[in-house]
């Protein structure tokens, strides 16, 4: 018991990790602001839909709060740390929805995910800096957000069909 | 716990068909309501606060001192041309306000983050 525990609890930290250094790299290798601002893949949103298969919704509710946390340890918690919190926030709460909705795969969920995140980050914009006017920019955060959900969806699912967790658990016991 | 599904289920279509419809309707309806383009000026916020209004359609530019906005990271060069604006010069970690280029939407914002700075086409109050 304690050590399934403590197994577990390395894998969400290791997962952890690997989701702040992909959020990392991406914006760094991967800058799609040409684009328009905000618009990013969201790759480290991947590691979010593996721990909610793996590990269920309060595991993934909390390493993406950990995960925008630590990010911001590297980027400051300034304007970008409000962003990011309002659209983790939104994001998960949507994912909650529909997680007990039962009714989604991985990629209506990380659709609706993805396109939410996109929607909380232009709600904050547009409290912080009181113009009702940055609504005409949803319609790129909605289609990017579409796009870039089934996109991460397609990877973390061949990431958890590929990798089985509780077979490489079963290895390290022996 | 229940584990997510990752097969496409029927729903999902239902949802992504609901996003794209209304995602489109977005599009049309902010695109019906936008006032005509002589009724837009560019507006320039610091620290969430606009700090400046400039003439869409009078070609300049201004350089915003960090003398005078302290949490700017250094000077920002903002050019108007043609109706369109633009960061010309800015520091930040991954320069995303000035890589996104020219922008002419009304709504559009060209964001610089790390310097709370931003500009954005909007309606003349």
């Amino acid at each position: 018991m304690i050590k399934a525990s403590i197994q577990k609890i390395t894998y969400l930290g290791l997962l952890l990790a690997i989701g702040v250094v992909i959020s990392y790299g991406e914006s760094v290798l991967l800058p799609l602001a040409f684009i328009a601002p905000g618009v990013k893949l969201g790759l480290a949103n991947t590691i979010g839909l593996i721990v909610l298969y793996y590990f269920g919704l309060k595991e993934y509710v909390s390493i993406g709060f950990l995960r925008v946390i630590l990010t911001a340890l590297f980027t400051g918690f300034g304007f970008n740390f409000f962003i990011a919190l309002a659209g983790w926030a939104l994001a998960s709460i949507v994912v909650i929805i529909c997680y007990y909705w039962n009714r989604l795969s991985i990629f209506g969920l990380s659709m609706a995910s993805a396109v939410m995140h996109g929607v909380g980050q232009i709600v904050m914009v547009a409290i912080l800096y009181q113009t009702i006017y940055i609504i005409n920019y949803l319609p790129i955060l909605f289609f990017t957000g579409i796009a870039s959900g089934l996109l991460i969806a397609l990877i973390a699912r061949e990431v958890v069909s590929r990798v089985s967790l509780t077979t490489t658990l079963n290895e390290y016991e022996k | 716990m229940n584990k997510i599904p990752l097969k496409k289920t029927r729903f999902d279509i239902y949802i992504f068909s609901i996003l794209m419809i209304f995602a489109s309707l977005l599009l049309v309806v902010t695109n019906v309501f936008n006032r005509p383009a002589d009724d837009l000026v560019v507006n320039v916020y610091y620290e969430f606060n606009v700090i400046d209004t400039h003439e869409l359609y009078v070609n300049q530019s201004f350089v915003y001192k960090k003398d005078d906005y302290p949490r700017l990271l250094d000077d920002i060069t903002l050019e108007i041309t043609n109706g369109k604006v633009r960061i010309a010069e800015e520091t930040s970690p991954h320069n995303y306000c000035s890589i996104q280029g020219w922008v002419d939407d009304s709504g559009m914002p060209i964001i610089c983050a790390p310097n709370y700075f931003m500009v954005i086409i909007e309606e003349r109050l």
